[in-house]
């Protein structure tokens, strides 16, 4: 493309909405700015535009509009606007700042002009192939009389959702309430994640929320642990505002050496434990263990952790089974061989030097007695590893330190997408039939379709064909149930809703896709539902401390293109169900705030200045409207781009306030307010890594995975950027020098990544996936390691992802993964992209 | 204008299937009614659709060939006053390079992030400008200042460069637009339009 040399700026009278970004967790705030283009611009002195901006600007002002800031668009009114997204410097998440992600936030949007120009606009059927549109009225009937039938012909299972946690409370407390609630189905399944297994289960476990600490907690922690986390590329103004400005020592625990880990070493005087992949159960119990040896655990908060009384009054299983109080803990840790430093060296390859640096930097007591303030941060690298041991192995290091509610000392998830997640159900447990040791826990959704439960798998802002675990096993499975009988021969409702009935009952499935962009699910999927994306419906979300913000609405969705919820509400009300006549996401967000119908707002008032035990209740919000004769919408409008940090209180004068960090008053999530320690390690752990390591003599690498700083999940957005399109034409593959040389590969080679042992649960047998990516020659990785980036579409690492499910707690260990590599051949991308390092870290000291 | 094609001259290298690295005297091409003289027989099957895509840039001498050496940078303004460019030679074969080797290139030294000043952190192992002191962005020289890894969601500007047979390194106009500018070519008095 044309690099654009000249931008318009918005004039004074430009419309002004707030947003918080459509990408990451970090949540930043932005401003959008719209105005016609046949109007006039503004002008370069401050009181000529509507930033308030004397051009030029200087560095850092927050108020330059870079060209991938802004795009046009086309209204319903027929006419062209210029939209400018900027990131808002009076917002205290990023105070200006963005990353390559929100920084082009307006090439992701609809323009008619532009490369998303193909969008989803129409609701489509699949006749001998091809997608054809037909009418929302016809979409609605369709899907009202198969899911109609699915439930009363085989109940409510038939059905399996495969949904978003991210995008608006607005649409997911309708698609839960109605798949979760009314039609009643425990095969629910969130993004790449077939199953409703929590991500930080172990956590809850322990009593700790996932997303407890305030950003400035970055700002004041001595050190600052990223546990598989890479914060400078994924997490990158939570980074560059909250982390680096106080340059406190880093500790990256990562099998690849990332700019955050060079940071770590190179930087900040902190350390890099370069462990093998699926080994971090042992790198912190080793930790631990030595923390416990030097006796530089945080005394007096272990000693209010739970006693063995507390623990008598739990009754979930897994706390039954595995919570401990402190000593039982001590004992455990002491008494697991892998855990000494000798051992913990040669299982996960970090030296012992680098793991007693690690424990001292994490736990030795300051000079006055007083505990190190510790943050610890983890993302996918530990849960998508062998999930629960290692997530509560990471809680049970918060409590060992007392990392928890206080300013500095946290521990926080860092990573993925906003939480958009508003339960209009609660996932029925009662009804999975997925079981650990005869405890019920939520189904593996993949399996029950390839077990023909599944007559219907209706998917909502997901591409499941090309990412969930063992993709290629299961996009083989859907496709070959969808061919069970011939499709619809016409257009004619009545024969596509009787052609589609006779497959549910000949042992097949249908596959509904709704989506802004087509993509591989939704080019497979029988039926089509355009939906309305970020800016074109009011929604909520929060970010990675918990702020609610309100995403405005500032364009028309493209051609018929509706919110999910809409869609939700049209088929739940064509089959009798009641609740779901909202006129606007309004009434859907005070629904999903959960408050009574007859809820006393005196009451309220008074009991809402104190903390809600439910960490992110925004039943606060509405009160405050109730109490100003407002909308709740009006409310989350005037608190503008710094929103509420839920859960969100009143203060005396009825007005809306946050709460920066939950665990504050040294209140955890149990009967008795206390924390637990759990007592799950390598014991339990070690089976499940002997069963997905490679073979290394025979051949077989690791192959990890993760995310390049600027692409965005399944590159939705980014498929239809430029920049982004320049930079990363294809799927890469890490590959080290070493391992490069020996088989004769240069960076920019295509590479074929095949496994026929793709490690699966059901039985002692294996999955064959591959797929193929470019070589990026690096010593970021050490040699028998590769990494790829995750959700390229069509080169899906996923393909080749185990069809294993963690069998406590049912997440897939992605990271895990082992293939064979061959060189394909030669091609032209060393000429057309950088291969140049991406770890390289300022030295100082 | 209607039927007119606007590109810039690295567009036109690839629409008229040359190759990089080709030295065209005469800088950003132009056909018609404005500005130099025609190039070459790529030039003429283009001439009913190709027009300068910066006609109004100055066409400024910023260097001598023979004062330029490897890894060591020369700072000029460009294409106005305050706008702060780099031209370095890298030691490797660059997107739009001139001189004998293709790897002269000169670029903005204002962060296409937010702005930091980018002077001291050339990179000569790698070609590359950078880390940033701001936010530690990487960019290849080499590959048209596209992101190594970083922050910037455009390339760090580039500046046309044109070598002349007697040795002088002229600047000829500049592809993406400099940070803090609403346009490169920049006049306060601008009035909406």
């Amino acid at each position: 493309m044309t690099p654009r040399e000249s931008i318009p700026l918005p004039p004074v009278d430009a419309e002004v909405k707030t947003m918080s970004c459509q990408y990451c967790i970090v949540g930043c705030g932005y401003k959008s700015y719209v105005w016609p283009t046949a109007g006039k611009n503004g002008t370069p002195d401050a009181a000529g535009n509507a930033l308030g901006a004397d051009y030029p600007t200087g560095p850092l002002s927050g108020q330059w509009i870079a060209p991938s800031m802004y795009t046009v668009i086309r209204r319903n009114d027929g006419r062209d606007y210029n939209v400018a997204i900027v990131p808002d410097r009076a917002c205290v998440v990023n105070k200006g700042n963005h990353s390559p992600r929100g920084g082009s936030n307006a090439q992701g949007i609809w323009s008619p002009y532009g490369p998303t120009h193909d969008r989803l606009m129409t609701p489509m059927v699949k006749v001998a192939g091809a997608q054809q549109p037909i009418s929302w009225d016809a979409a609605i009937e369709i899907m009202a009389a198969t899911i109609g039938h699915a439930k009363k012909t085989y109940g409510g299972p038939a059905m399996a959702v495969r949904f978003y946690a991210y995008q608006f409370y607005e649409n997911t407390y309708p698609i839960t309430k109605f798949y979760f609630g009314d039609i009643g189905t425990p095969n629910g399944a969130i993004h790449n994640r077939a199953s409703m297994g929590g991500e930080t289960t172990a956590l809850s476990d322990i009593g700790l929320e996932t997303w407890g600490t305030a950003y400035e907690d970055g700002l004041e922690a001595q050190t600052v642990v990223a546990w598989g986390a890479n914060l400078y590329e994924c997490q990158d103004v939570y980074f560059a505002e909250h982390i680096v400005p106080a340059a406190a020592p880093l500790v990256a625990v990562d099998p690849r050496r990332t700019f955050t880990a060079a940071y770590a070493e190179d930087t900040v005087a902190g350390v890099h434990l370069q462990l093998v992949p699926g080994t971090d159960v042992v790198l912190a119990g080793a930790i631990a263990r030595h923390i416990l040896d030097k006796g530089w655990e945080d005394k007096d908060f272990v000693a209010n952790t739970a006693t063995t009384e507390d623990l008598a009054q739990e009754d979930a299983w897994r706390r039954k089974k595995w919570a401990a109080t402190f000593d039982d803990y001590k004992t455990y840790i002491e008494g697991i061989d892998a855990y000494t430093l000798e051992n913990a060296a040669r299982i996960t390859g970090v030296p012992t030097e680098k793991i007693q640096r690690a424990a001292e930097l994490i736990a030795k007591p300051n000079d006055d007695g007083t505990p190190r303030k510790t943050l610890i941060t983890f993302e996918k690298g530990a849960t998508w590893g062998i999930n629960y041991e290692t997530i509560g192995s990471l809680g049970n290091l918060a409590l060992l330190t007392g990392s928890a509610g206080q300013p500095g000392r946290g521990i926080t998830r860092a990573g993925g997408h906003q939480e958009g997640y508003a339960g209009g159900a609660d996932y029925p447990l009662d009804l999975a039939t997925d079981t650990y040791e005869g405890n019920t826990i939520p189904n593996y959704i993949d399996q029950h379709m390839a077990d023909g439960e599944v007559k219907i798998y209706h998917v909502i802002g997901a591409n499941p064909l090309g990412m969930t675990n063992s993709a290629q096993w299961s996009r083989e499975t859907i496709l070959g149930k969808q061919a069970a009988t011939p499709g619809p021969q016409t257009l004619d409702t009545d024969e596509i809703i009787a052609n589609f009935i006779g497959r549910i009952d000949n042992d097949g499935m249908l596959l509904f896709a709704q989506d802004i962009f087509p993509n591989l699910t939704t080019r497979s999927a029988d039926l089509v539902l355009p939906a309305a994306g970020w800016g074109e419906m009011p929604g909520n979300r929060w970010n990675g401390e918990r702020r609610l913000r309100l995403s405005d609405r500032f364009m028309d969705p493209p051609g018929e293109a509706k919110p999910d919820w809409w869609v939700i509400a049209q088929v739940a009300q064509k089959m009798g169900f009641s609740g779901y006549d909202w006129k606007d996401e309004n009434e859907i967000f005070v629904a999903a705030a959960g408050l009574p119908s007859d809820y006393d707002v005196t009451a309220l008032r008074k009991q809402l200045q104190d903390e809600s035990a439910n960490h992110t209740s925004h039943e606060a919000v509405v009160i405050a409207a109730a109490l100003q004769n407002k909308t709740a919408f009006d409310v989350m409008r005037e608190l503008g781009t710094d929103g509420v940090q839920l859960p969100a209180r009143l203060d005396a004068d009825g007005k809306v306030i946050g709460t920066p960090r939950i665990h504050g008053s040294g209140k955890f999530d149990s009967k008795s307010g206390k924390a637990m320690f759990l007592n799950v390690g390598w014991d339990t752990a070690e089976a499940i890594w002997e069963r997905l390591k490679p073979d290394i003599a025979a051949g077989e690498f690791w192959l990890t995975n993760g995310r390049i700083e600027e692409i965005w999940q399944t590159m939705y957005t980014d498929l239809r950027k430029p920049e982004v399109m320049q930079r990363w034409p294809s799927n890469i593959v890490e590959i080290n020098p070493d391992d490069a040389k020996t088989l004769e590969i240069v960076s920019g080679d295509l590479i074929s990544l095949t496994s026929d042992r793709i490690a699966r649960n059901k039985d002692d047998g294996f999955d064959t996936g591959s797929l193929t990516a470019a070589a990026y020659v690096s010593d970021i990785v050490p040699p028998g390691v590769l990494w790829t980036n995750f959700a390229y579409p069509d080169q899906w690492c996923n393909n080749v992802a185990p069809r294993f499910m963690h069998p406590v707690n049912p997440v897939t260990p992605f990271k895990l993964t082992r293939t064979k590599l061959t060189k394909v051949g030669p091609t032209d991308l060393a000429e057309r992209i950088s291969f140049l390092p991406r770890n390289i870290a300022p030295k100082t000291g | 204008m209607a039927e007119l094609q606007t590109v810039d001259r690295r567009s036109f290298l690839k629409l008229s299937g040359l190759a990089t690295g080709i030295v065209l005297s005469g800088g950003a091409v132009i056909v018609g009614t404005v500005g130099r003289r025609p190039f070459g027989v790529a030039a003429a099957s283009q001439a009913a659709k190709v027009q300068l895509a910066y006609p109004d840039y100055p066409d400024v001498v910023v260097a001598k060939l023979a004062d330029i050496k490897a890894g060591e940078p020369v700072f000029f303004d460009y294409p106005q006053t305050g706008q702060k460019n780099m031209l370095v030679m890298i030691e490797r074969e660059a997107e739009e390079g001139i001189g004998p080797d293709s790897d002269i290139v000169a670029f903005s030294t204002a962060c296409a992030h937010m702005g930091s000043p980018l002077d001291n952190v050339y990179n000569h192992e790698y070609g590359m400008l950078g880390p940033c002191p701001l936010h530690f962005s990487t960019f290849d020289l080499a590959k048209s200042g596209m992101n190594v890894m970083g922050k910037a969601s455009d390339h760090l500007p580039q500046v046309a460069l044109t070598l002349d047979d007697n040795g002088d390194i002229r600047a000829t106009g500049m592809y993406g637009l400099i940070y803090g500018y609403p346009a490169n070519l920049f006049s306060k008095q601008e009035s909406g339009s």
